[in-house]
């Protein structure tokens, strides 16, 4: 039994495969998730009522990206597919985690996790991401890392730790380096289109770049080629996609922060609203 | 209120301190192996056979059941000769997938000048119709062939391979072992191996090398 998705090189079938390593991750990580909420105090607000629901979202759509089907055929056949894991484990998993904290983690994360968190701090998070998602798009690393599990395994969790410690400072930002609503816009937009680059990389290449899904046994249909571009143009719009969306939620969070700040009658205190703050 | 840092030295520098070297590494590594580094005397990233192979000088048939005769064929031309079937799952999609794309991307003149031979080792599910078929999916230029299993086996002998072995099983779906390489025939004799592995940007390498070293006499 494999316990981690990687390329293997023999042909697809679409025979079901277990991968003990992924059951083992997502059942620590809902176990954890399940121990920490226990712990927190009431919910107090609707958001607070809603955390439950984003991180078991986040959970659930963690373990299909990296179980079979999807994660089998990311790891070794479509870069297509990779591509999509590659956008969900940084970009749509990693938020719905952090907002699923409960609200004063921060006060009560074990002593083990908090100098990872030192990384979760806006400038340290924004280059870690995008250095990250550089250097593991280049396709020789690509190419020695996806054949094997422990490769294979390494991308995708560098993948989700990185895009934790991106998603932190929108999300749970706290002092000191808390980021008012115009700069968390502009760091977001920033971390998105920061990626863009690699997308124009895969889409405008003239050749195949990474062997590992050159040299797949190919699925019917598809070609390395026109595979790699449409990884590229996924990965372009993905970006776009999330730098919209979330332009959209912290404007929409901004202007309700000035509207309460305007009825409660120009209060001079930090600014209301903020969701999951970290403040305790 | 904006706290300064307790620690003097544990700002940012630290924290990044890794990465300069990390990215150096990374970068130092990519130019030592992302190059297709030459692997053949003479610029060629295929394999030189040494001494040459004398090409086989046979007769099959080709899907539109015309006798095809090598030689005349190959005269003149670079042809790239592969032995395998059209159920294998892995090796002979890819090979002819990477050949079909580098014959696209090369000049016109280099890709007029070479000619893709697919010999099938699995006659009884190869039928012609089938054969062309799934040639056309890479390229309606490739050339489909077809023989008794003792010719393509004699054949194969000749060039220096080990002749195709079906699995015995007991459905119609068995595969079949056969040799992994696509042979560069080059006027009279075997030149070139290309294994498995060989990517569409060494083909567009070597298709160009290749087609000069044709020999201007048969030409």
């Amino acid at each position: 039994m494999r316990w981690w998705c990687s390329a293997q090189g023999v042909a697809w079938t679409w025979t079901w495969r277990p991968y003990l390593g992924v059951w083992v991750m997502i059942a620590a990580l809902a176990v954890a998730y399940v121990r920490t909420y226990r712990q927190a105090p009431p919910a107090v607000s609707a958001l607070d009522r809603w955390r439950p629901r984003a991180a078991a979202a986040g959970i659930a759509i963690l373990w299909v990206l990296l179980d079979w089907p999807v994660g089998a055929l990311g790891a070794g056949y479509l870069e297509s597919v990779h591509m999509e894991q590659y956008l969900g484990l940084a970009f749509l998993v990693p938020p719905l985690l952090v907002l699923g904290l409960p609200v004063g983690w921060e006060a009560r994360a074990p002593a083990w996790i908090r100098p990872a968190m030192r990384f979760a701090q806006p400038l340290r998070a924004i280059v870690l991401f995008t250095v990250v998602t550089f250097v593991t798009h280049i396709p020789v690393v690509v190419d020695a890392l996806m054949v094997t599990q422990l490769g294979s395994f390494a991308l995708d969790v560098a993948w989700l730790v990185t895009g934790i410690w991106f998603w932190w400072p929108v999300i749970r930002p706290a002092e000191p380096h808390r980021l008012g609503p115009a700069a968390r816009l502009g760091y977001t937009m920033a971390g998105a289109t920061a990626h863009m680059g690699v997308g124009m990389f895969l889409a405008l290449a003239p050749f195949p770049l990474y062997s590992v899904y050159e040299l797949a046994p190919p699925m019917a249909g598809t070609d390395a080629l026109e595979d790699q571009q449409r990884a590229g143009g996924l990965m372009m719009l993905g970006d776009v996609m999330v730098g919209l969306t979330a332009a959209g939620v912290l404007l929409y969070v901004w202007q309700r922060e000035e509207a309460k700040r305007l009825s409660a009658g120009s209060t001079t205190g930090p600014a209301a609203g903020d969701e999951g703050t970290g403040r305790t | 209120m904006r706290r300064s840092r307790a620690v003097p030295g544990r700002g940012i520098r630290p924290a990044f301190g890794f990465l300069g070297p990390l990215i150096a590494a990374v970068f130092l590594f990519t130019l030592a192996c992302g190059g297709q580094s030459d692997v053949a005397a003479g610029g060629l990233r295929g394999v030189p056979v040494v001494p040459p192979v004398p090409a086989p000088d046979f007769t099959l048939t080709a899907t539109d059941g015309r006798p095809f005769h090598l030689k005349p064929e190959a005269n003149g031309r670079v042809a790239l000769l592969f032995f395998g079937y059209t159920h294998c799952p892995d090796v002979c999609p890819v090979h002819m997938a990477a050949i079909a794309a580098a014959l696209h991307a090369v000049p016109s003149d280099v890709a007029q000048r070479v000619r893709v031979i697919f010999v099938t080792v699995d006659p009884a599910r190869d039928q012609p119709a089938r054969l062309r078929a799934w040639l056309d999916n890479f390229d309606p230029s490739f050339v489909g062939l077809r023989g008794a299993t003792s010719d393509v086996d004699r054949i194969q002998t000749l060039l220096h391979l080990v002749p195709a072995t079906i699995e015995t099983t007991a459905d119609t779906n068995y595969r079949v072992g056969h040799g992994a390489a696509v042979i560069a025939v080059i006027g009279d004799s075997a030149r070139v191996l290309y294994p498995f592995g060989t990517r569409q940007v060494d083909w567009q390498h070597d298709l160009p090398r290749l087609v000069a070293a044709i020999p201007q006499t048969t030409s």
